[in-house]
């Protein structure tokens, strides 16, 4: 009885378990479709308002003081790879240091209206490109 | 589908008036020593807290940059990387800077970031002190080829440099006021000197600036900027070897500043004439084994002052025993004794 018992446990978990691999792998799947861009004006237009959200100030509450320059490049360069789901705007965003200063962002709008088809504008990076 | 958004880019290309220039090897003494007491404010919320000061690292695509001194106007850095064009130095106008190191990220967007190597404040302290003294040129023969390979291959003996100018500074005005010719001799001289004609220097010949003194007693960046200047003026080689010799003499001088304390009262002795001869044989026998072990590295000091030393720690050893036990133990511990 008692083998019967940690028997049935045992395959219990086993099941469990597939279950939880399928589960993971279905996440992950709908995970990348939701993150990937579908090549429609609405999927640059979505794609866009992701890289502009790297920039808001709400996402970057928890930084702390001593965090040093060169982390803080690496962890805006994870959020945008984060955000780019497309070769179009990850050409437009890698272009942008090639870019005359004062033009950045102009350059950043037009071509990212152009992507998605209407016009664009993100004032958190015009703020961030913006040199005083 | 296909997007045009090249013609774009193009149509606002950079200009140079923005690009960092380099400074020539005959043009780098013009520019020290550096300010490293100002900074660059990003005036951005996420660089907030973060601003362009000495010492700070920035990614760029062309390498690591190694931040001299940044102001409002103008950010002078060494670019750190490999191959024929690293660890040279530029100047760059403060808004490129900031244009540059803030964008980025977005050049790197979707690609592999390089792994940065970290530095510690003291190191950096360390470097500036080497850079404020030496040419460009001669930096470069003391500190290599990478700066920071530098730093990591002396990541043991840094913080030893800044432990040892740390304990001359803490020790300095009991040595001046009990044993003046031994501050002069064992500690000005050999090592301290270095600072002379720095704007850490005092007013006066042996000393030190004195704010620079009062913090340097807390403050590890403030000792590490001092072994930067000395290995600067001295060379590595030559600081090590005198820290070998001055650990020898500090061993030395408190085994007899121990003895002093604790001496059997001078009744035991059958005559004064017999303290005076034992005193002075043994006052000559110190004072030759100090001079020996100055000869190897090549300081000179006379008969006279090397016995005057050990007379200084005979005649004050409640007052001396103290610094001489932390410099025998801070350069026991931290040179190649």
């Amino acid at each position: 009885m008692f083998f019967h018992f940690s028997y049935v446990v045992c395959c219990v978990v086993v099941i469990m378990n597939k279950v939880l691999m399928f589960a993971g792998y279905i996440a992950i799947i709908f995970t990348l479709l939701a993150c990937s861009n579908d090549g429609t004006s609405a999927g640059y237009k979505a794609e866009a308002e992701a890289v502009c959200n790297v920039f808001k100030p709400e996402n970057w509450k928890d930084l702390p003081k001593d965090v040093e320059p060169y982390e803080i490049q690496k962890m805006i360069t994870k959020k945008l790879s984060d955000a780019i789901s497309s070769n179009e705007m990850q050409e437009i965003i890698n272009t942008i240091p090639k870019i005359n200063m004062d033009m950045r962002y102009k350059y950043y709008t037009e071509s990212v209206s152009k992507l998605a088809g209407e016009t664009h504008e993100c004032p958190a990076i015009k703020s961030y490109l913006t040199i005083s | 589908m296909a997007v045009q958004v090249k013609f774009i880019g193009d149509k606002y290309a950079n200009s140079s008036s923005s690009n960092p220039r380099e400074i020539k090897t005959s043009q780098f003494k013009t520019f020290q020593p550096f300010n490293t007491n100002t900074s660059l404010r990003i005036n951005n919320f996420i660089w907030a807290n973060t601003p362009v000061k000495p010492g700070k690292i920035f990614l760029t695509s062309q390498g690591r940059r190694f931040v001299l001194e940044a102001n409002q106007s103008r950010v002078i850095y060494i670019l750190l990387k490999p191959g024929k064009d690293n660890n040279k130095v530029y100047l760059q106008q403060s808004k490129g800077f900031i244009g540059d190191v803030t964008t980025y990220p977005f050049e790197k967007a979707g690609k592999n970031l390089q792994a940065v190597k970290t530095i510690a404040e003291y190191e950096v302290q360390i470097l500036i002190g080497i850079l404020s003294v030496t040419s460009w040129t001669a930096f470069t023969i003391v500190v290599g080829v990478d700066a920071l390979d530098f730093t990591v291959k002396n990541k043991e003996n840094f913080p030893k440099w800044s432990k040892i100018v740390q304990a001359c500074l803490e020790t300095r005005q009991d040595l001046k006021k009990y044993a003046p010719t031994l501050y002069d001799k064992l500690v000005y001289s050999t090592l301290l000197i270095a600072w002379e004609g720095t704007k850490f220097a005092g007013s006066q010949k042996g000393e030190i600036a004195s704010s620079v003194a009062d913090s340097a007693m807390k403050d590890p960046n403030v000792a590490g900027r001092g072994a930067g200047i000395i290995m600067g003026k001295i060379g590595m080689n030559a600081m090590n070897g005198r820290l070998t010799v001055l650990s020898a003499i500090w061993a030395i001088l408190f085994t007899l500043a121990s003895k002093s304390v604790t001496a059997i009262p001078s009744a035991v002795k059958s005559t004064i004439e017999d303290i005076k001869n034992s005193t002075l044989k043994e006052k000559t026998e110190l004072a030759m084994n100090i001079i020996t072990l100055l000869r190897r590295t090549n300081i000179e000091i006379t008969k006279d002052e090397a016995i005057a030393i050990v007379s200084e720690v005979m005649d004050h050893p409640k007052e001396l025993i103290n610094s001489i036990s932390k410099l025998s133990k801070v350069f026991k511990e931290n040179s190649d004794a």
